[in-house]
């Protein structure tokens, strides 16, 4: 069935728009990964090459390192649903005591750039020094850790905690589009609670469910940071290590595209497969008549729900945050920074001394600004285009626009080098290149944020507007948009906050002028400086916790996850 | 009476040559003197772009001391070997020119890279001449301007000095099963010449067994092993930075660091005049300055060993003369990389 073709999409205008939407679209993404698969053919002297394959597919330790990135992103993926569902339900549908609390933390762990974590979570469970594995030996005395983070599942964990807030934010943001009727239904007819949640709810956000897991095993697939720390120290090397390791002497650019370039094959599946799992009109969940969400009460289930919700925000964010504090804080780590341990000393640094800090701070903020709001104008009119089929091949424009989500990105930054700094566009030592490399790399959160609300708004609503004349514009601009709000504004949040701690692109595209707050903070990790990487990664968590806070007054109740 | 005239004349020439010399060249800081000319080209171009090797603080402080005195603005772009790597060789492809100077470790980078390629031109500075040989490029292209050495930066309230490992070979001792950390070669490239050098010396049995110690493994440069030994996380740092364990060890911090006896890994740091660059003239000026005594005399401030004979030393810190060094010349890139994939077999990665 295709009821919008012709029709929604019809007139000139919104004809235009769809078609021009599209063009930026392949623009923005064929191009810098036209010359990714470019250099994945190319023989360093201009010559055309299969070397770079071979090379890639006949070393073993590259075939280890794929099965160690599938092993991560799966567990990462299915542990991202498993914590973030019942978390997003709690918080969006029950009455479990702190919500709003649970939620802030939630999303604070998003916020926090994950060497970050993976530093903290050394302090915290190194094997021999870890705080919690020193607390253990000395209450147990135990020879051995309780718990190694230096190990595949430490790796893991780890990554979990900072991928399953993806997985939260899509699915928060479908539970908020249910309609109540559903469950209501279900209640009157003698459900209990849990069978209603089992039987009606769960199903309901199914595809947000399904998408919190692509997103969240694409984000795994391609992190860097996690891997990083705590990988080769554990000596489990995946996709993302051993790519790094190219660009080090000799640097191999064209075996790490060739490389990364399997990973978008990878996506086209998973996409596929998602599609197909879905099919599409049965999802459609808000209509003309929805009335609102009822709060469901949990009992005295609402306590361990909440214990729950408590221990996942706490290792993800709140750890991280108060260990970030004392190992900046304290003259000797290990003891509590008071009295003769406080030292404000690498707060003063990283404040005062850090030229890169200031500057970086500023052009991040705006960067993460600009690439947020034009992300979601263009991925929420792509969305729409493909949801609705407005034009023909509309099929690709998804996966097009999910693409750049699976090139790890340091391999991307430099197709978008390569793209930008030859005519007819030349960026390079401005702004505008990493304002153009972010919204390319965080286009797809955008995208699918908006998609994933499109789906469940039914398209009677939008055939009734153009019954009445209104235009394919009016229509999406009248009555899409404001049913979708809550899957845009979710996005922009995302985009905003990935802008803000995005590295591996920024580091091969800033200049001096041109210095974000991330290229900061790894720059003091580099030089082995954990303090003041401390203290700058604990006022990064203040600007944005300010940031938050400000979504919450200008916002309002739509806030991400919040029950409206 | 015509002894005197001859003395006359040659002590007005000398006179008269002193002048000119006084006339072509201007003092800039005490101790510090370019060509006048030089320099006001230099300033004439305004600025100088310097992608620095430095931490971003010692980066800064020199930036703006050049500054002050050269009316020179300095452009420095913090970046460790791979970013530059990456970035020069896209700059290039793409047909850029944004850099006048670059700063990194990595001898073979510079060997087989920049010079066969033609991204360097050819530049001697005053200082330069004063270097021993191992520290120059003979043709002139890259010199050392500041080096890291590498000993067992360990933590002391674990490990006691006399306890402590004394040569490398001490560390295949079991008593050290899990107590080491180092870095990665892949990941490191001054580590990478630490690995090519002891395989030479002790043949990769020496890794081998290494390994049996369950050596921690860390990603980055070696200064990644800092936080590690002074959090107390491992004991015994193979190929720490002197400079960071003693600057921590000043601060308290229970750390310190041992020369192994069979001599010490110096990872030199060069810097390079960068061909086409934009500024030309001031990358000159700011190049004479990073090999001058005085320069140095600040970097070496912060216990990092440099080539100038001329630079001060803290009190506190063995001087470049008095250690047995180990180097690795750059024209050893095909060792350096057979001992990466080696190290790896051994390692992973």
């Amino acid at each position: 069935m295709t009821p919008l073709t012709g029709r929604a999409g019809g007139d000139f205008a919104a004809q235009a728009s769809w078609w021009l939407a599209v063009v930026l679209l392949a623009l923005l993404i064929a191009w810098p990964i036209g010359w990714l698969v470019l250099m994945s053919f190319e023989d360093g002297q201009g010559g055309f090459t299969l070397a770079n394959y071979i090379r890639a597919a006949s070393a073993q330790r590259y075939w280890d390192a794929a099965v160690n990135s599938l092993i991560l992103s799966t567990s990462v993926g299915v542990l991202s649903v498993l914590v973030a569902t019942p978390l997003a339900w709690a918080i969006a549908r029950t009455n479990m005591p702190g919500r709003r609390f649970i939620q802030v933390m939630a999303l604070a762990s998003l916020i926090t750039p994950g060497f970050l974590t993976a530093v903290a979570w050394i302090l915290l469970a190194g094997p021999n020094a870890g705080l919690l594995n020193q607390l253990f030996r000395s209450v147990t005395g135990l020879e051995g850790p309780l718990f190694n983070i230096l190990s595949m599942q430490g790796m893991i964990f780890v990554t979990l905690l900072e991928c399953f807030p993806f997985a939260f934010i899509i699915i928060s943001s479908a539970l908020q589009n249910i309609s109540a009727e559903l469950e209501d239904a279900a209640n009157i007819s003698g459900a209990s609670t849990a069978r209603t949640m089992w039987v009606i709810t769960l199903p309901l956000v199914r595809p947000a469910i399904l998408a919190g897991f692509v997103l969240a095993f694409l984000e795994a697939l391609v992190l860097f940071s996690s891997p990083a720390i705590i990988g080769v120290p554990a000596r489990t090397y995946v996709l993302t290590t051993q790519i790094w390791a190219l660009f080090q002497f000799p640097p191999q650019l064209g075996v790490a595209s060739a490389l990364s370039l399997p990973l978008l094959l990878v996506t086209m599946a998973l996409l596929f497969v998602q599609r197909r799992l879905l099919g599409r009109r049965g999802y459609v969940t808000v209509t003309g008549k929805a009335s609102a969400a009822r709060v469901i009460d949990l009992g005295w289930g609402r306590w361990p729900m909440f214990v729950f919700c408590l221990l996942v925000v706490i290792a993800s964010a709140g750890l991280t945050y108060v260990v970030l504090f004392s190992y900046a804080a304290s003259k000797v780590w290990g003891q509590l920074p008071i009295g003769a341990n406080f030292t404000f000393e690498n707060f003063r640094l990283v404040l005062f001394d850090l030229d890169s800090a200031q500057k970086g701070l500023k052009n991040s903020l705006i960067l993460a600004l600009g690439a947020a709001t034009v992300a979601v104008v263009l991925g929420g009119i792509l969305a729409y285009v493909s949801e609705r089929r407005l034009l023909r091949g509309a099929w690709a424009v998804g996966f097009l626009a999910m693409a750049p989500m699976v090139i790890p990105g340091i391999v991307f930054a430099v197709g978008l080098f390569s793209a930008y700094t030859r005519p007819p566009l030349i960026l390079y030592g401005t702004l505008w290149i990493l304002f153009v490399a972010y919204l390319t790399k965080f286009l797809p959160l955008a995208y699918m944020n908006s998609a994933t609300a499109i789906k469940s708004v039914s398209p009677d609503l939008e055939e009734a507007a153009r019954i009445s004349g209104a235009g394919g514009l009016t229509t999406f601009g009248r009555i899409t948009v404001p049913l979708v709000k809550q899957g845009l504004l979710s996005g922009w949040f995302l985009v905003f906050i990935y802008s803000l701690r995005e590295l591996s692109s920024s580091i091969l595209l800033f200049t001096n002028n041109t210095v974000v707050a991330s290229v900061a903070v790894y720059d003091l990790y580099e030089t082995g400086a954990w303090p003041q990487l401390s203290a700058l990664g604990f006022i990064l968590l203040l600007i944005n916790t300010v940031v938050v806070a400000v979504g919450y007054v200008v916002l309002g109740k739509s806030f991400v996850g919040e029950r409206p | 009476m015509f002894k005197v005239k001859m003395l006359g004349a040659v002590a007005a020439t000398l006179l008269w040559t002193g002048a000119a010399v006084a006339q072509a060249t201007v003092e800039l800081e005490p101790g510090f003197s370019v060509d006048k000319e030089l320099l006001a080209k230099a300033q004439k171009e305004g600025k100088v772009s310097y992608w620095c090797s430095l931490t971003e603080p010692e980066c800064a402080q020199a930036a703006k001391r050049f500054e002050e005195f050269s009316k020179i603005k300095v452009e420095f772009v913090r970046l460790s070997t791979g970013g530059i790597l990456t970035r020069i060789t896209k700059e290039r492809s793409a047909n850029i020119h944004s850099v006048d100077i670059i700063s990194h470790g990595d001898p073979p980078v510079w060997e087989t890279i920049y010079k066969p390629k033609k991204w360097l031109v050819q530049y001697v500075a005053e200082g330069v001449k004063t270097y021993a040989k191992e520290y120059k490029d003979p043709e002139g292209f890259y010199a050392a301007h500041w080096m890291i050495a590498n000993g067992f930066g360990y933590n002391t309230s674990q490990v006691s000095a006399a306890d402590a490992p004394k040569k490398y070979t001490d560390l295949l001792d079991p008593r050290w099963k899990g107590k080491i950390a180092m870095p990665h070669p892949k990941h490191s490239g001054g580590f990478n010449e630490a690995v090519t050098i002891l395989s030479k010396m002790f043949g990769w049995e020496f890794f081998q067994k290494l390994n049996a110690n369950q050596p921690l493994v860390t990603i980055g440069s070696q200064f990644n092993l800092k936080p590690i030994i002074v959090n107390g996380e491992r004991q015994v740092a193979l190929h720490g930075a002197d400079a960071l364990f003693l600057t921590e060890a000043k601060q308290g911090k229970p750390v310190g660091i041992i020369y192994p006896e069979e001599g010490t890994v110096i990872n030199q740091i060069f810097a390079g005049l960068v061909a086409d660059g934009p500024s030309p003239n001031a990358g000159k000026v700011l190049m004479e300055w990073l090999h001058s005594a005085s320069y140095q005399t600040t970097v070496a401030a912060s216990y990092w060993l440099v080539p100038h004979p001329d630079a001060k030393y803290p009190a506190d810190r063995v001087p470049l003369k008095d250690l047995k060094i180990l180097t690795l010349p750059g024209t050893e890139a095909q060792s350096a990389t057979e001992a990466r994939e080696k190290f790896s077999d051994i390692f992973g990665g």
